[in-house]
């Protein structure tokens, strides 16, 4: 018996498929597994095969083989293949961002978002286990019609980032350009995870309460007209300590975090947030709001703002954080304390177990 | 002793919360923060999301070829089955009867669907000629050069050390001539007696651009331009640039005769520009004129914002200080 995963595109870096390749490493303590695309960037050639190479898997059989598919967006061609499997199904449930908040700026893609939902529903009577990296998003399946849902953490490697040198120019700078106290985000730069939330508390944190304050948002802005936006947005309010670094490389997400008194998001649809806990693995206190998964990532690990719409308050716990030491300090301990509760072994250890039950 | 920090400092983060509530309700109240500066940041933003229009001219046509493929309307289509016994009967005898009504109905609709399909490729035509991608290509190049203007006021030290350098160096190439080592006939007294006459005649041209208007709020207050409208007969009150948008929203009425940002306003902000154009448009009478000859803004993105705040006659020209410069007339 065989245990594949199916995913519609696989590119390194990219959050699914590193989730595929540590799920696999699991599934081959089981048996054979491999990794299927119908999309795939050819530097992955050999580590994932093609769609149409499945039916050609060694010792394919299919009363008994599982394929585990991972649910992130919509592909009408991966739809069709799933409900054409003679295979017995599982899903691991990434969370489909909400298409209304694309389609002013890429109706296509809001289309496929919103079409992923919808090829989750019609496969939820024929998938027998579905897997949720958070209660958020199990809650999500059930809603669909999913029956056997299952939570199983994602296998985060917490202190990958520590193995990293951090990138020595931006390392420089930071430390002997960037004076004042230096709040981060890590994320792409989408409507749902509200960067512009966080300029407005930025505004308001320079302003009045912290002016040699700094706020780095690092992460790609695949949508040009938002991202465009955003950054005419800063320029007319004249934060010129206000930092939009784009897509950057693991070694200078290292300086990055390194370097931050606070992390910070204003983000309101998260399936599991990882640089929460990529930061409290740095020891930099957190600051969130309390939207989707993001609860339940932190708990009492970090600043969980409630799910308002003030950037003023945004603002004040920036600055009790960066002007605070004793706050900042006991925030620094909660988020270690939380962070215990990340073992990557654990998580994996919940897909042997979850994803065995299916022999 | 132990190095591990107090928890009871923050003993629970629902009450640090409450704190926090606490201390944004007290600025509120106290005034530290403006009543409407969210509203207003906010519609901020919206504008400026709204300059971005995105068209998507490939999902455009992949919609009208989706449209295509629903094919033509059909009494064919009309579902007579029923779970009821007798009732596909009773359907197909009542479709029968009026099936000449229903044809009818359809051509009809047909015919107003295709044409209605035809008009939209149509559209679609017209918005795939290159011609109709000026706005959007215009709104990329005015980003730019926005941006460059940001990045520039971000770094007046650079710029500052940047002419001192160039200074430095001219002034070292005149000890050369001084000192008898080359001749040129491209001295700095002489290329400053130069500008000096070519400012002049500049100033004196803009302050005509006010003859029939008066008085003239002289934004940047420099003697130059004070002197050059009163020269050509205008009354003007001079102020500083720092002080304008304070100076407009003291004044009650349309009671101008015209605002000038023509010397010594290029340090305003962005903001302040944008402020005083809305302001203007308030503060000057209908007929009256707003002349801008240096500002950081670019000349296209200046003049959105005049027609934004309604200002109906708003003209670009050519200034004469050269053709990489722009002067701005708007008429209220």
């Amino acid at each position: 018996m065989r245990i594949d995963q199916l995913l519609v595109s696989a590119s390194r870096g990219d959050a699914v498929t590193q989730s595929a390749f540590e799920i696999r490493s699991v599934l081959r303590r089981l048996g054979p597994s491999d990794i299927y695309a119908r999309y795939f960037e050819p530097g992955l050639i050999g580590d994932v095969r093609a769609l149409e190479e499945y039916d050609r898997r060694p010792g394919a059989d299919a009363r008994r083989d599982v394929l585990c598919y991972h649910a992130a967006i919509g592909e009408p061609e991966v739809a069709s293949f799933l409900a054409a499997r003679p295979e017995r199904l599982a899903v691991v449930y990434h969370n489909i961002s909400p298409g209304h908040m694309f389609r002013e700026y890429q109706p296509r893609l809001a289309d496929l978002l919103d079409l992923g939902r919808q090829e989750l529903r019609e496969l939820a009577g024929r998938v027998e286990i579905a897997l949720a990296p958070s209660r958020y998003n199990a809650s999500e399946l059930e809603e669909m019609g999913f029956k056997d849902v299952r939570v199983v953490p994602l296998v985060i490697d917490r202190m990958r980032l520590h193995g990293v040198e951090p990138h020595a120019p931006t390392a420089h700078h930071l430390t002997t350009a960037v004076k004042g106290p230096v709040a981060l985000f890590v994320g792409q730069l989408l409507p749902h995870k509200r960067p512009d939330f966080l300029v407005e508390a930025f505004h308001m944190l320079v302003t009045y309460l912290v002016p040699e304050a700094h706020l780095i948002l690092a992460g790609a802005g695949p949508l040009r007209e938002y991202r465009r936006s955003l950054q005419h947005y800063i320029n007319e309010l004249n934060l010129s300590t206000l930092w939009l670094a784009g897509r950057v490389t693991e070694a200078e997400l290292a300086a990055f975090f390194r370097r931050a008194d606070v992390f910070v998001t204003a983000s309101e649809h998260e399936g599991v947030c990882v640089p929460l806990v990529e930061a409290m693995s740095f020891d930099v206190p957190t600051v969130a709001r309390a939207f989707s998964a993001i609860p339940e990532t932190l708990e009492d690990g970090g600043l969980l703002l409630p799910p308002d719409d003030d950037p003023a308050l945004m603002a004040e716990a920036m600055a009790v954080v960066m002007t605070e030491p004793d706050v900042r300090a006991a925030l620094v301990e909660r988020g270690r304390r939380r962070l215990a509760a990340f073992d990557a072994e654990d998580a994996r250890a919940g897909y042997v177990k979850h994803l065995g039950d299916l022999r | 002793m132990t190095d591990e920090p107090d928890l009871s400092l923050v003993p629970d983060v629902a009450e640090l919360v409450e704190d926090l509530k606490r201390r944004v309700a007290e600025r509120r109240r106290t005034g530290d923060y403006p009543t409407e500066l969210i509203t207003e940041l906010r519609a901020h933003f919206e504008r400026v999301r709204r300059h971005r229009p995105v068209t998507d001219l490939e999902y455009l046509a992949a919609q009208l070829d989706a449209l295509d493929a629903l094919g033509w309307f059909s009494a064919d289509k009309i579902v007579l089955d029923s779970p009821r016994p007798g009732a596909r009967t009773a359907h197909s005898l009542v479709a029968r009867a009026v099936a000449r009504q229903t044809h009818g109905i359809l051509d009809q609709v047909q015919l107003f669907g295709d044409a209605v399909r035809e008009a939209l490729r149509t559209v679609l035509a017209a918005l795939e000629e290159p011609r109709g991608h000026v706005h959007d290509d215009l709104l990329g190049q005015l980003e730019t050069l926005h941006d460059e203007v940001a990045e520039l006021r971000r770094g007046p030290d650079d710029a500052t050390g940047a002419l001192a350098s160039v200074r430095a160096r001219l002034e070292a190439v005149e000890a050369a001539i001084a000192g008898g080592r080359f001749p040129s006939p491209f001295e700095r007294r002489h290329l400053e007696a130069l500008r000096t006459t070519a400012d002049d005649d500049r100033l004196r041209a803009l302050a005509r651009e006010f003859e029939p208007t008066a008085p003239v709020l002289d934004i940047g207050g420099a003697e130059s331009f004070a002197s050059a409208l009163k020269e050509v007969g205008v009354e003007v009150l001079s102020v500083e640039a720092d002080q304008a948008v304070a100076h407009l929203l003291t004044l009650s009425g349309a009671g101008l005769g015209g605002v000038a940002l023509v010397v010594g306003a290029e340090g305003l902000s962005v903001q302040e520009v944008a402020t005083i154009v809305s302001l203007s448009f308030d503060k000057v009478r209908p007929g009256g004129r707003v002349v801008v000859g240096t500002t950081p803004l670019h000349p296209a993105y200046l003049r959105l914002l005049f027609e934004e705040a309604g200002f109906a006659g708003v003209e670009v020209r050519a200034d004469a200080a050269g053709p990489e410069r722009a002067v701005l007339v708007a008429v209220r």
